[in-house]
């Protein structure tokens, strides 16, 4: 574990990212409390995102909008734009890669960086994360806070613990002081540890991070397999884990997509109309990356999820595909087969086994050059013109989620 | 041992990413990779000599494929000069601007309108 020279890792963690970007874009709601929540008009939306004046009045993040205006009845309440805010989120990236190309996101607002190598041209640790904080609050308008360690753990927690809680925003988690400083931090402030695992550290008498590194593995292990030695590395701050562009984000094993319904769907003939719509969007997104698979899932979910319901399964193609009926008919398949009639609220499609479809063996049955022909123009109007400007008939229906869809990001508006 | 335990899997299992986030970062990822020219093969390159050439005694528009980042170039007009010794042409491209110098070595490829 121990290497020959230190790395510095750092994470760099957005304050209220999507409340940060609204600010910045609208600066009469300078000194005002601002939330982003789902949908302004329904009172019953949940909060995505609340500045930090907000959070003064007592409003946090996930809970219900009419809550929240109950707290704080002059309360800002804008409406989300995910597209900008992945664009913030690029952007951010691009001002720490000019600090070293060793960039990795973790999620919309955290990024490690992997310094190392940068020092000799930037200055110390603190010195960049400083410069960081300056550049990012300057292009963007928003205030990064710095975990600064010698691995990804340690500076996530660096920053969770203690950079979002000090002045300066930037904290160093220093190895040789990690029993002074981490472990006596009470547990549920862990990464990676939430309020359900809390609860079971504590039956154990596992009250803080420092008693949960000297717990015994075997004693974790036995009881959580190999999640019980993750939380007894993080702990002891043991993570070789490389910050690298490079990772699993960049290959593709499968494309797929998934909605929530807006309500339960119990007719197979709604459902149809669902499903058809997934594989359009799935069938597209290969088209556009040159992509075919050779397996269909299909997976649908009950809308209690405490007694859960519902099926995923998958099956493989005789050829592989990325033409919107085929994918639709083997999942059609899998439904009549596994499908037990109950009320579906979550329904997701995914194509995987993928392979490049400049290479195609030639088949004997089915249509498929009139087909490839007639999605081809279809995409291409799509691209041209928008998501909806050519749509199935089916998804004019009232079960139709096609164009509320395609005005939202993540089920959030874009 | 379990992929959590080695290399990034306790991160990469864990990452909460929007696919349309995803999608995003994989084309700025791209567009930091430096292109590299292609190399051409000497009958390619003699090939687009006599086209050009054959553009150029013609007066026949051509379109040429221009190297650059961080994508190629194309330009569609007239051959007006072949410059042998200092490897280059002197070319039209019909857009009002005038003629201009265009170094050899940045062209990649070049078609005939007429064969188009």
């Amino acid at each position: 574990m121990v290497k020959a020279k230190n790395r510095v890792i750092m994470l760099a963690d957005c304050q209220s990212f999507y409340a940060s970007v609204e600010k910045a874009a609208h600066p009469e709601y300078e000194g005002k409390p601002l939330v982003v929540s789902g949908d302004p008009a329904r009172r019953s939306g949940i909060i995505l995102a609340a500045c930090p004046l907000a959070k003064k009045f007592g409003v946090t993040t996930a809970e219900r909008l009419g809550d929240a205006l109950r707290k704080c009845p002059h309360l800002i309440v804008v409406r989300p734009r995910m597209a900008e805010y992945i664009r913030v989120s690029l952007h951010i990236t691009e001002i720490l890669q000019s600090f070293t190309d060793l960039v990795e996101p973790y999620s919309i607002d955290e990024q490690h960086l992997d310094v190392t190598g940068s020092l000799g041209l930037f200055g110390s640790p603190d010195e960049i994360a400083r410069r960081i904080q300056h550049r990012v609050m300057y292009e963007t308008g928003i205030y990064v806070r710095v975990g600064i360690s010698d691995c990804k753990v340690l500076s996530k927690m660096a920053c969770d613990i203690f950079a979002k809680k000090n002045k300066e925003g930037i904290y160093t988690l220093k190895r040789e002081e990690l029993a002074k400083d981490l472990w006596e931090k009470p547990v549920h402030e862990m990464f990676m540890v939430g309020s359900r695992m809390t609860r079971h550290l504590f039956k154990m008498g596992i009250h803080t991070i420092g008693d949960l590194a000297q717990t015994p593995l075997p004693r974790l292990t036995e009881r959580w397999g190999v999640n019980g030695e993750v939380l007894w590395r993080i702990a002891r701050g043991m993570d070789s884990s490389p910050v690298t562009p490079h990772s699993q984000l960049q290959q593709q094993k499968g494309v797929g997509h998934q909605m929530t319904l807006p309500r339960d769907y119990t007719d197979w003939k709604e459902l149809r109309v669902v499903l058809l719509e997934l594989c359009e969007q799935v069938g597209r997104r290969c088209r556009e990356k040159g992509l075919m698979g050779f397996v269909v899932s299909v997976g649908c979910q009950g809308a209690d999820y405490d007694r859960p319901t519902g099926f995923s399964r998958q099956m493989k193609l005789s050829d592989p595909t990325n033409i919107t009926d085929e994918i639709y008919s083997a999942a059609c398949l899998l439904f009549h087969r596994h499908w037990n009639g109950l009320p579906v609220r979550k329904i997701g499609i995914s194509l995987s086994d993928l392979s490049a479809d400049s290479l195609v063996q030639l088949t004997l049955f089915g249509d498929r050059d009139r087909k490839r022909e007639l999605e081809r123009a279809t995409d291409g109007i799509k691209r041209k013109f928008g998501e909806t400007a050519i749509l199935r008939a089916s998804s004019l229906q009232d079960s139709g989620q096609a164009q509320e869809r395609s005005l939202r990001i993540g089920g959030h508006y874009k | 041992m379990s992929k959590k335990l080695q290399g990034n899997g306790l991160f990469e299992s864990s990452r909460m990413m929007l696919p349309e986030h995803r999608e995003a970062y994989i084309q700025h990822q791209q567009h930091l990779v430096h292109r590299h020219p292609p190399l051409i093969d000497p009958q390619a390159e003699e090939e687009m000599t006599r086209v050009m050439a054959a553009a150029w005694y013609s007066g026949s528009p051509v379109t040429i494929t221009l190297f650059d980042e961080p994508a190629d170039i194309q330009l569609t007009g007239h051959v007006l000069r072949i410059d042998a010794s200092r490897r280059q042409i002197r070319w039209d491209g019909n857009d009002g601007e005038g003629p201009e110098w265009i170094r050899l070595d940045q062209i990649i490829g070049a078609v005939a309108e007429s064969e188009i």
